[in-house]
């Protein structure tokens, strides 16, 4: 009987011993999810000077936008199979409103992000046959941006309007994906919102409106469309703008 | 001498830590710069109808950091920076670096295309060249030639000067057989980590001693955007090349690129996609997007891949070696 | 309860007499042993009732370490071979505190005289002899007295010291089975300490029982292959069939369960390996634990689907006799994979005769065990067979397996030979893994599949073989040696799918979003070998004894391996990822000591050193892409060679019998995936540095408590990857904690284990960026993924007479039987990568069962409170909406758990 009274007492001591140990005991998983706000900012409605000497006052400038990617990765494609945060959802941008608005929340993980992808609301899924629009506005007609306005040079003055529909030229590629540069790289663990920043000024600011047709649609494959593409995905992409603590 | 070392550690039971061993770094071209490209309609070819050869492909190239896998303390370097033709490259390649003493096991290994003036002329550069790069704070020398049998060059109307006299057919396009160019293209880059196609990261630092190649592509400025990871679904294309030559001299210079936007060139529509990774090079012009290509080309053993202005090692409180 | 439990003491009698033989013929006879050993006492047993009493019957018992019978041999016939057959089944039930030398628990022999009494003296007597249910009480006092008659007949015993075991000729065995014998067993009988268990430890006689026989009694043999300590510190423990079969088990697997700080699963599906969890490293399917059955090493090297691969689904629970377990290591015999231990497993059956066990249970499962052990024959010599066939729990689960393995054991005088036969096939469907958030969203059920083809054609395929043979001799000076060979071959297919539609085949890079069913290949064709020898006992000082050991594996294994991606339902391939030849031979040598130094102290250790050699011919490695002209031919061959040498060595002291210090430091490997190398690359062994050291407090057979505190770093460790579903590299690592670890039996029909194990897993670098992975999982001084901090594990079972026998005819002469058992298991949150933890959860698993005569039922219930729990969670990203966006960012993932399972058995005993 001796040996199981000390049985017991030798157990019960251990036992509260593993159980303040346990309390102690917490779980360091390396990185804290994230969510955040995403919020777009446009530009004013203010008349820009375009090239050749054309003045361009916009009247209508929606961007569908998504999905957004954000990577680790140097290199953003193929290099981020898995990311780092993302906004599945796609939105439609109000490029004429210069304040920042909620368009949206990024979801991830905590961690520094290098590089960035996404659409323009025309994606093509690794299981989609073809491009399909992302976003749920008819009067973005399955395009990505739609724009309207008025080009003046002296006399001439051109009414343009277009419907530019960015594209991926394979499955499971975006339209964008780019380093991000210094000002952008940030670590996701702190930051309290995602500013985008889209100037569509630039977008039209290579387009040759002398070459637009007297109805001034911008036509599929025209210079025009193809500068704004251009300018949508190599030379004034979407800004990033972190907020933080 | 090694068995002996393997019986002592046995003997003593310490592994193989302690052990270490040299790597040298090779420079080859992809067959692309030594052999051009050909036309065809193969996934390999490209598919416009032109062919290209290059008479020279110089790159300076170097400085490679070592850093161990498993290990963020240890580094090591080889930081000479050469300048090499790589157009008259053997297929087996250059060795012109060597890291001595270091630890056996895996080493990440990234490296930098460079400006010239950083650089020491190898021979297989002619002094002319040489000097060419280092006055034009070049990386790359490149000369070649496209031709085509019934080639066309078909230049932006509104920035053509054709000589007095040609005129263009209805399309607004030359007749061009052959089109040269030469750039000197200022395009530094850190590329890495390296990691070996469908391979393990870096490179196997053995006690025998282990090598590695650099590999530089030939054929980005061909390609129809720009390629990440794998390349896969990439098409060459040839004709926009043909198309900056805006006075037709059969020859495209770097002005010409200068002054031709990307959305000049129709030959530029929804075959491309023309999302640099470059964010501090956006594509106003398509000199700047010759250099963004040539940013992309710094390869791994063979088809290994790098990225580009990758993640440079930091250690800042490391052991060098080697 | 106290009535039948004197019944129960009451109704044999026994008396015996421990001497212990201590035969060093390197030494003079008289020369004296470092200390006397003491002998075995019975602390548990059952009523042997016949109908009218009899003369009391000898009966020759082996006893081992932890005081289970491994062998019983009638030293003379009743005459009636039905009751010879009842007395010795019943004997092998008994349990003993084993004899002990200098406090160390040691096998040995010893005859038992055992009474049969009249049945109605049992009724009758149960309560005056209360007072001798002490006898199984944990302090094991008067245990023998109380059921030895004052005439008991002269007992004798023989003891085998462990570490002095090949030298220990035991006099016991000559009377039985070695005529040739010089021993006179009378000589024992005639011991003046008859009939006291006692007072019988061998004292003035002892010299004069060693033996000088050159052979050792055939049951010695069965304990030759352990003929060395086993204590290698004090995470190196033995745990009793009691314990293992304690609470029900589902499986074979199940066994492990009982170690401490392991955990388990079956995550993907019956035909794939389990998922092992030990104390502090996610060994996935068996990268970081060595595993050995009957001497063979099961661990798969350079397996696709996972590094050491193992798949336990052909063991029988039924057949394990015992299961050791080193954790961390520490014992030189230690090889490839022993990184977080090693588990070795005995195979045995020691109720003698013709077993058919049927089962019925929930989702359609059916068990059937046909198990045959000869009664002529000896403990590890059986056959069994199993069949298992399930529908399954929730969606895509069906699965059918067989199992048959066959062990013989024999030989005579010095030599003992066994032959090792095992046969396994599965197949099954598989569920695969699915993500919480569409669980949580309603969009599928918690047990449910993907309704995707390329989901619902998620299948594994195995097939194993062994063939071992052994061969073990004792030599005339008192050392032993060893030799054996085996022979294996493994088939494994699996088809499953990780991240839905994520892939794009290489091949052709257009080809996409045709479902991520990777189908796995793997063959492994494996023969090795291995042989050590053991010397006779040195004993350079009065106060020293010692031992040496030297010993040698080798194994060589043709892999060839197969990786691709596949449509389903066509089962077209559109894409290829490896295929691989792999030749590998891993050599090891090893030199062992065991120094007892005084009474106190004991040293042992060693070094051992393994040589791998590679050869891979990669046909897919420089792999050539679809854009890219031609400039050589597809294919990679390349070849490695590595050396690996490893310190070990563990201390033991002993300040009091009952307290024992221990402590151990080893280092060992792990090999690597052959495929990663590179042409010459020192193969980059995992290298394990494990250190431990505790306490173990021992009041013979009825407590046992171990306090341990460990610390192990390993050079890198990898990491699941589930897009190739297969093992990647990370950095170092370091895992620190404790184990707790109590087995008790307060009353002899009760026994109880408890484990708690506490660790902190640290990864020390992280992994290095790569193109490929440029965003690591995992950061520094991050916990590691996919560890438990804690794992609890406690074991109940207890078994009782219910009620003596009722009559003299048919079932009513046996008397009732009952046992209860219980089994829980707690993990706590165990961190993912990306930023996530997995939930705790709690498993409890209980049995019941009513025996009569050779007929048992029983009712296991596996998962009582029907937990809903995922055996296995991992995080990463995946694509299970085609229709929908892709996501990229890493979710939780789980393959779900069994629910609460009934299993009704009936059992026939012939």
């Amino acid at each position: 009987m001796n040996h199981a009274s000390s049985t017991r007492r030798f157990t019960t001591t251990l036992l509260a011993t593993f159980l303040v140990l346990g309390s102690t005991g917490c779980v360091d998983t390396g990185v804290e999810p994230v969510e955040l706000p995403v919020l777009a900012a446009g530009v004013s409605a203010e008349p820009f000077e375009a090239r050749d000497g054309w003045v361009v006052t916009l009247e209508r400038a929606d961007l569908a936008f998504g999905p957004l990617y954000l990577c680790t990765a140097a290199n953003a494609g193929d290099l981020c199979e898995t990311a780092q945060a993302e906004m599945l959802d796609g939105v439609v941008l109000d490029l004429l409103d210069p304040e920042p608005h909620e368009v949206g929340r990024l979801v991830g993980l905590g961690g520094v992000v290098r590089s960035v992808m996404h659409d323009y609301g025309v994606t093509w899924e690794l299981t989609g046959m073809a491009p399909e629009s992302h976003v749920d506005d008819a009067s973005m007609q399955g395009r990505s941006f739609v724009v309207e306005g008025v080009a003046e040079r002296g006399e001439e003055r051109v009414r343009f309007q277009g419907a530019i529909a960015v594209t991926p030229i394979r499955a499971g590629s975006l339209v964008v994906r780019r380093t991000l540069s210094a000002g952008e790289v940030t670590d996701l663990e702190g930051a309290q919102a995602l500013t985008l920043s889209v100037d569509p000024r630039a977008w039209l600011g290579g387009v040759r409106f002398e070459e637009l047709g007297a109805d001034g649609n911008i036509e599929e494959g025209s210079q025009a469309w193809r500068a704004i593409v251009a300018g949508m995905t190599a030379q004034s992409r979407p800004g990033i703008a972190w907020s933080r603590d | 001498m090694k068995k002996w070392s393997i019986l002592l550690a046995l003997g003593l039971g310490c592994g193989d830590d302690a052990s270490t061993g040299d790597v040298t770094f090779l420079i080859q071209a992809e067959d692309t710069i030594t052999e051009g490209l050909a036309a065809g309609d193969g996934d390999e070819n490209i598919t416009d109808g032109w062919s290209v050869s290059f008479d020279r492909y110089a790159v300076a190239i170097g400085e490679i950091q070592l850093g161990f896998a498993t290990d963020a303390t240890r580094s090591a370097s080889a930081d000479d920076i050469y300048v090499v033709d790589l157009a008259s490259l053997p297929p087996s390649g250059l060795s012109l670096w060597t890291v001595e003493g270091l630890r056996t096991g895996r080493w990440e290994v990234s490296y930098v295309t460079a400006h010239a003036g950083e650089g020491t002329r190898h021979e297989s550069v002619p002094e002319a060249a040489f000097q060419r790069m280092v006055d034009e704070e070049c990386t790359y020398l490149i000369e070649g030639t496209m031709q085509k049998a019934d080639g066309r060059s078909c230049p932006p109307s509104a920035l053509a000067t054709p000589p007095e006299g040609v005129t263009a057919d209805e399309e607004g396009c030359y007749p061009a057989t052959s089109v040269a160019f030469s750039f000197c293209v200022d395009a530094e880059t850190v590329f890495g980590p390296c990691q070996a196609e469908d391979g393990p990261s870096g490179v196997a630092v053995t006690e025998g001693g282990s090598s590695a190649s650099l590999t530089i592509h030939g054929d980005h400025l061909f390609f129809n955007g720009f390629p990440e990871g794998e390349e896969g679904g990439v098409v060459r294309l040839a004709q926009w090349l043909a198309d900056a030559d805006l006075n037709l001299d059969g020859t495209v210079t770097r002005a010409e690129l200068e002054s031709i936007e990307p959305s000049d060139l129709a030959e530029l529509d929804d075959r491309y996609d023309l999302s640099s990774p470059f964010e501090d090079l956006p594509l106003t012009d398509m000199w700047t997007y010759v250099r963004a290509q040539l940013k992309t080309q710094g390869h791994f053993q063979g088809e290994g891949e790098c990225p580009f202005d990758g993640i440079e090692h930091a250690h800042d409180d490391h052991d060098h070696e080697g | 309860m106290r009535a039948p439990l004197c019944a129960f003491c009451c109704s044999f009698a026994l008396a015996m007499t421990a001497s212990v033989a201590y035969a060093q013929p390197s030494t003079p006879p008289s020369s004296t042993p470092p200390s006397a050993p003491t002998p075995p006492r019975l602390l548990r047993g059952e009523p042997i009732e016949v109908d009218e009493a009899r003369a009391p019957v000898a009966v020759l018992v082996t006893i081992d370490e932890r005081g289970a019978v491994t062998a019983a041999e009638l030293v003379a016939s009743t005459g009636d071979t039905t009751l010879d057959a009842r007395v010795l089944e019943v004997v092998r039930r008994f349990v003993f505190a084993p004899a002990e030398r200098e406090g160390r628990p040691i096998a040995a022999r010893i005859t038992v005289q055992v009474e049969l009494v009249a049945r109605a003296r049992s009724d009758a007597g149960a309560p005056s002899d209360a007072g001798a249910s002490d006898a199984g009480a944990p302090s094991g006092a008067g245990a023998s007295d109380a059921g030895v008659p004052s005439d008991a007949g002269a007992a004798e015993s023989s003891a085998t010291n462990e570490r002095e075991a090949n030298a220990s000729n035991d006099a016991n065995a000559n009377a039985s089975n070695d005529a040739n014998a010089s021993n006179d067993p009378n000589t024992n009988a005639a011991s003046p300490n008859a009939g006291n268990a006692h007072t019988a430890a061998p004292l003035s006689d002892e010299p004069e029982l060693d033996a000088q026989d050159e052979g050792f009694g055939a049951e010695a043999q069965v304990e030759a292959a352990a003929l060395r300590a086993h204590d290698r510190g004090a995470s190196d423990l033995t745990i009793a069939r009691d314990v293992l079969e304690a609470a029900p088990m589902s499986e074979g697997a199940d066994v492990l369960r009982r170690a401490p700080g392991v955990y388990v699963a079956r995550a993907e599906g019956e035909a794939v390996g389990h998922r092992i969890f030990l104390r502090g490293f996610d060994a996935e399917h068996g990268q970081d634990v060595e595993l050995r059955v009957a001497g063979v090493p099961l661990n798969l090297p350079s397996h696709l689907h996972g590094q050491g691969y193992l798949d336990l689904g052909f063991l029988i629970p039924e057949v394990v006799d015992s299961l050791r377990v080193i954790e961390g290591v520490s014992d030189p015999r230690q090889g490839d994979f022993a990184v977080a231990g090693t588990v070795e497993l005995e195979l045995g059956v020691r109720r003698r005769g013709l077993t058919s066990r049927s089962s019925l249970g929930s989702f359609g499962g059916f068990r059937q065990l046909v198990l045959w052990a000869p009664e002529e024959q000896r403990d590890g010599s059986f056959a069994a067979f199993q069949l298992r066939r399930t529908d399954g729990f929730g969606q895509n689960r069906n699965a059918l397996s067989g199992s048959a393995i066959v062990q013989q054991v024999f030989g005579d005088g010095a030599w003992r030979h066994r032959v090792f036969l095992l046969g396994y096939g599965s197949r099954a469907r598989m569920a695969g893994f699915v993500r919480r958030d569409d669980v949580m969203a309603g969009t599928l059920g918690f047990y449910d599949a993907y309704p995707y083809p390329t989901a619902q054609s998620q299948n594994a395929l195995a097939m194993r073989g062994v063939l071992a043979y052994e061969a073990t001799h004792r030599q005339s000076d008192g050392g032993n040696a060893q030799v054996g060979l085996w022979l294996g071959r493994d088939v494994f297919r699996l088809q499953a799918n990780y991240t839905g539609f994520v892939e794009r085949s290489r091949t052709n890079p257009d080809w996409v979003g045709r479902g991520d069913l990777v189908e796995q290949q793997n063959r492994t064709t494996s023969i090795g070998a291995h042989a050590r020898w053991r010397s006779r006992v040195y004993e350079p000082a009065s106060f020293l004894h010692a031992t040496v050991e030297t010993g040698l594996s080798a194994r060589f294994d043709g892999i060839d391996q197969a990786q691709r991606l596949v449509q389903s339902p066509q089962n077209t391939t559109w894409d290829e990822r490896v295929d691989a030849t792999i030749q590998g031979a891993d050599v090891g040598v090893y030199v062992d000591a065991d120094l007892a130094i005084t009474d106190y102290v004991s040293l042992r250790g060693g070094v051992r050193a393994d040589v791998l050699v590679y050869e891979i011919d990669d046909r897919l490695g420089n792999f050539i892409p679809d854009f890219r002209e031609d400039a050589y031919l597809l294919g990679y061959r390349r070849s490695a060679f590595g050396v690996a040498a490893s310190p070990r060595a563990s201390i033991e002291i002993k300040p009091t019998r009952a307290i024992a210090i221990l402590g151990a430091y080893g280092e060992g490997f792990r090999s690597p995936q052959a495929r990663t190398l590179e042409d010459g690359e020192t193969a980059p062994f995992t290298k394990v540095r494990s250190a431990d050291a505790g306490v173990r407090v021992r009041f013979d057979e009825a407590f046992e408590a171990r306090l341990v505190g460990y610390w192990t770093r390993l050079s890198d460790d990898v990491a699941f990857e589930p897009a190739e579903g297969r093992l990647e590299r990370v950095g170092a690592t370091r895992r620190a904690g404790g184990v707790l670890h109590v087995v008790t039996r307060p009353f002899d029909w009760l026994v109880g284990a408890l484990s708690v194990t506490f660790v902190d897993a640290e990864l020390l670098e992280p992994p290095p960026p790569s193109a490929e992975d440029p965003r690591p999982a995992f950061t520094k001084g991050q916990n590691l993924p996919y560890v438990p901090p804690w794992v609890v594990r406690a074991d109940v079972g207890a078994q009782h007479v219910l009620s003596p026998s009722i009559g003299s005819n048919g079932l009513g002469r046996h008397p009732r039987r009952g046992r209860v058992g219980a089994g829980l298991t707690y993990l706590s949150p165990r961190p993912l990568p990306y930023a996530v933890e997995a939930d705790p959860f709690t498993l409890l698993d209980v049995s019941a069962g009513l025996g009569w005569g050779p007929v048992e039922l029983s009712l296991d219930v596996f998962n009582l409170f029907d937990a809903r729990y995922a055996a296995v969670e991992l995080s990463y990203a995946s694509n299970w909406d085609p229709e929908g966006t892709r996501s990229r960012v890493p979710a939780r993932h789980f393959a779900a758990g069994a629910p609460r399972t009934f299993f009704g058995t009936l059992e026939v005993h012939f």
